[in-house]
């Protein structure tokens, strides 16, 4: 059977943030300032630290369904109360100025604030720090900001001379369990990364971390490929995404080009200012490799990647089994000379 | 990596102790200020010299932030000058920066303050009481000399104890350290020789370090050290550093222009990369083991150990 | 497979390893999960020349709930200067050690000794169950809770005590002799 991807919103190209400055692709701790636009040869992204695009309602419903299912996708250790709050706040702000016409955050004089999200058609006032203000006092600030944003959030607690990953809402983790990293320490949680410890580059990252000013926002971008429109491929639920890896090798050309997906994460790396923990928003974009391969530049670019990279780093990103199939399908697509 | 700076207008002045002056400043269009974390400082530009006050005021989207200031005659003159100025008058100051932030984690918090130490304590119990955390509050200071202790008092009742002899402090201290709940934090922010007594005694009751911090900034300057030779291997310089004379200055005198912001170890502004030679590390910015790897030096407040020193500069 | 040093396994939890007493800690308490292999031999006897006070606490028939709970109110009612020793098999060690952070201990004040690595606490990340299951890493075990044959990973959480565990063949894929197994 042949499958073809239904057509993609334009904004979805044109704002997708293709991730790979050169040829060859190795961890590195490749961090840059947030809020800097950058041009790519379909369009542009970067302007914000959130975005808001067409799939708007789409995925917040998919984060929705997915927490239906298993709440634990969204936790907050006890201590993590403030971060949470000062996360919503955060957020909001941030929302409000990047779309002031969709989303407008005020404080009044009596210092009872007044959140208005015309997209889902909310206003809703609250007071800081007082749960029983917000429309479900038990899932708290995390899940009411989570419902409004496209983003996933963690967030790291620092203490002890470390960041510990103590609170989030993580619902289209790409091959790890938040419910089971929850309270580890990012060093822990990076544990199983091939490379990177000897390589220094999460105790660099951490370092970095841990010196964030609230001020000063950065961001960093890490992809892999998904097969679908799956935003969702957790560990909780690789029974399900799983056997996708064996099926992509099966398929005729135009159903793999339709199927496998660059997938790419926006990550931003913010000290939140009044809990002083960190947050991490990790926004995903995915764009099949048939769209991709529209823009001459990014499909030779993504071809000379996914060649050149070396096999445990393409195992750990899980698409060891159809590498050569996806390279060789990118090569099928150069323009004839 | 330097943020954009603020202007604020004071708004006011009072005196909250003897040559203590509390300054609320504000946005000149009445803006919200940037929210920061308890403990952090403001940087404020001090006629020509950059000095960090920590805030004292509400944290979270606030109109207004608040500094007490202690009069330093024997200072650099930043205190002095700022002691002159009246509201009405502009100040350019850097965002809040954290480095003394409260432990989330923290099941109750133990508040030592020594002096103007008393500033970042401030802050921790306005935290601590907005969030309802369990807190303990011995604020040493100089007979008549309290800045702060009433509205101290009225944040917590009956948890801040206002200690005005060493040896009621002392006594104070020691029965408290060893009855805390396990869970409580300790933050000490007062001068250096305090703060060495409060942590020898805690680590003396069995305290790890790990629920220990300290504010170790702004309160009073660091000895004036020993003299040294510093050797500049790429514009081929030697030159004695003189005791009393931080590098970062003499490095100045000689007509460098090296970035820095804070002068007292705490911003990371100066570092310098350092050729051979141990250093003396003395500042608050790099990390245990980036200071025994002795690749980079912070100028404004670090030495060298030895007799000299080569910066590739 | 990276060295386990950088990972969040520890090294008392692949091989038995005692870590050395605190020597400035003000009071103790020896909680042993293995009453015949008698604590008071190593650390008690340190303990008793370096002059800290402690309680030794039996647990060794506690089930892990139990052990949670018994290690929660032992620190609940403990001051600052206090460490937690931890004597015995990995499994109640572990669940101990998460007890313990919960009620808001540092690493530093955890001091562990294991005496048997060979029984280890495998969470199912299908199903959230837990099995206490004879293996090692990177063996495949049947979860005692949904059937589903795991592979003991790397990953070991602090938070639940255990290693991680997940279907071992979730990539295999059978059409026409077409799937195979990754």
């Amino acid at each position: 059977m042949t499958t073809t991807a239904p057509p993609l919103e334009r904004d979805l190209v044109e704002t997708f943030p293709f991730p790979f400055p050169q040829d060859t692709y190795r961890y590195s701790t490749n961090v840059e300032p947030a809020g800097k636009l950058v041009p790519t040869p379909a369009g542009q992204w970067g302007a914000s630290m959130l975005h808001v695009d067409s799939e708007y309602h789409h995925e917040l419903d998919e984060r929705a369904a997915i927490l239906q299912r298993d709440p634990s996708r969204q936790q907050v250790l006890p201590h993590m109360r403030p971060a949470a709050w000062d996360a919503m706040l955060t957020l909001m702000q941030e929302l409000g100025t990047a779309y002031p016409r969709e989303f407008t955050l005020t404080r009044d004089d009596d210092g009872t604030f007044t959140w208005i999200n015309r997209k889902q058609g909310i206003e809703q006032r609250f007071t800081y720090a007082d749960e029983t203000t917000l429309p479900e006092p038990e899932t708290g600030p995390l899940g009411f900001i989570g419902s409004q944003v496209q983003e996933d959030i963690a967030l790291l607690d620092q203490r002890e001379g470390q960041l510990f990953v103590d609170a989030g809402i993580i619902t289209f983790a790409a091959d790890w369990s938040f419910g089971f990293d929850v309270g580890m320490s990012f060093l822990e949680i990076h544990g199983p990364v091939p490379r990177v410890h000897d390589m220094g580059v999460i105790a660099r990252a951490q370092t970095f971390l841990m010196r964030l000013q609230p001020s000063t926002p950065y961001r960093r971008t890490n992809w892999t490929l998904t097969i679908g429109r799956r935003l969702d491929v957790s560990t909780e639920v690789y029974h399900e995404w799983g056997p996708d890896r064996g099926w992509i090798q099966t398929t005729d050309d135009q159903t793999f080009g339709a199927s496998v997906h660059l997938r790419v994460e926006v990550q931003h790396l913010v000290r939140l200012p009044d809990s002083g923990a960190v947050m991490f928003l990790i926004r995903t974009y995915m764009l099949p490799l048939e769209q991709l391969a529209r823009i001459e530049p990014w499909r030779a670019r993504t071809h000379a990647v996914l060649q050149e990279l070396p096999e445990d780093m393409a195992d750990y990103k899980g698409f060891i089994s159809y590498r050569d199939r996806a390279v060789a399908w990118l090569e099928s697509q150069a323009p004839s000379s | 990596m330097s943020a954009p700076t603020l202007e604020l207008e004071i708004a006011d002045i009072t005196e909250s102790a003897p040559e203590v002056s509390t300054l609320t400043l504000k946005h000149p269009e009445g803006r919200v200020l940037p929210s920061f974390t308890p403990g952090s400082h403001l940087v404020l530009e001090c006629s020509g010299k950059a000095n960090a006050y920590s805030l004292i005021s509400d944290p979270v989207m606030p109109t207004s932030y608040q500094i007490s200031v202690l009069r330093i005659h024997e200072g650099s003159g930043g205190s002095r000058w700022l002691h002159e100025r009246q509201p009405g008058e502009r100040l350019t100051a850097r965002p809040p920066r954290s480095a003394f932030a409260p432990q989330l984690k923290a099941r109750k918090q133990l508040l030592i303050a020594g002096g103007i130490g008393v500033t970042p304590i401030f802050s921790h119990l306005r935290a601590a009481a907005a969030w309802g955390i369990p807190v303990e509050v011995l604020y040493a200071h100089r007979p008549g000399h309290g800045a702060h202790c009433d509205e101290l008092k009225t944040l917590a009742p009956g948890r801040v104890r206002c200690l005005d002899s060493r040896a009621e402090f002392a006594a104070a201290f020691a029965e408290a350290v060893i009855r805390q709940p396990i869970g409580t934090h300790l933050y000490c922010c007062g001068p250096e020789p305090f703060m060495d007594i409060v942590v020898g005694t805690a680590r003396g009751a069995g305290w790890p370090p790990g629920r220990i911090h300290t504010e170790r900034f702004g309160i009073d300057a660091l000895d004036p050290g020993d003299p040294f030779e510093v050797v500049l291997t790429e514009s081929n310089q030697k030159f004695t550093v003189p005791s009393g004379i931080s590098l970062l200055e003499a490095l100045e005198k000689k007509g460098f222009d090296i970035p820095n912001l804070c002068r007292q170890g705490v911003c990371g502004e100066c570092v310098l990369p350092v050729r051979t030679g141990a250093v003396l590390h003395r500042d608050h910015f790099l990390t245990e083991e980036e200071k025994e790897s002795d690749e980079q030096m912070m100028c404004c407040v670090s030495r060298a150990r030895e007799e000299e020193l080569e910066i590739a500069l | 497979m990276p060295t386990l040093e950088q990972t969040s396994v520890p090294a008392w939890a692949v091989a038995t390893a005692g870590m050395p007493l605190d020597r400035v800690a003000a009071r103790a308490a020896l909680v042993t999960f293995a009453s015949d292999q008698e604590p008071r031999r190593t650390w008690g006897q340190e303990l008793d020349h370096a002059g800290i006070p402690y309680d030794l606490i039996d647990l060794s028939e506690a089930s892990k709930a139990d052990i949670r709970q018994a290690v929660g109110l032992l620190i609940d009612s403990a001051s600052v200067g206090f460490r937690l020793m931890l004597h015995g098999p990995l499994a109640p060690v572990l669940a101990a050690r998460a007890a313990a952070l919960e009620h808001s201990l540092l690493d530093e004040e955890i001091i562990v000794c294991t005496t048997e690595v060979s029984e280890i606490p495998l969470y199912c990340v299908h199903c959230t169950g837990e099995s206490v299951v004879r293996a090692a890493i990177d063996d495949v075990v049947t979860c005692l809770h949904c059937g589903t044959d795991l592979l003991v990973y790397y990953h070991v959480s602090r938070r639940q005590g255990s290693f991680l565990g997940f279907k071992h063949d979730a990539e295999a894929y059978e059409l026409t002799g077409a799937g195979e197994a990754a």
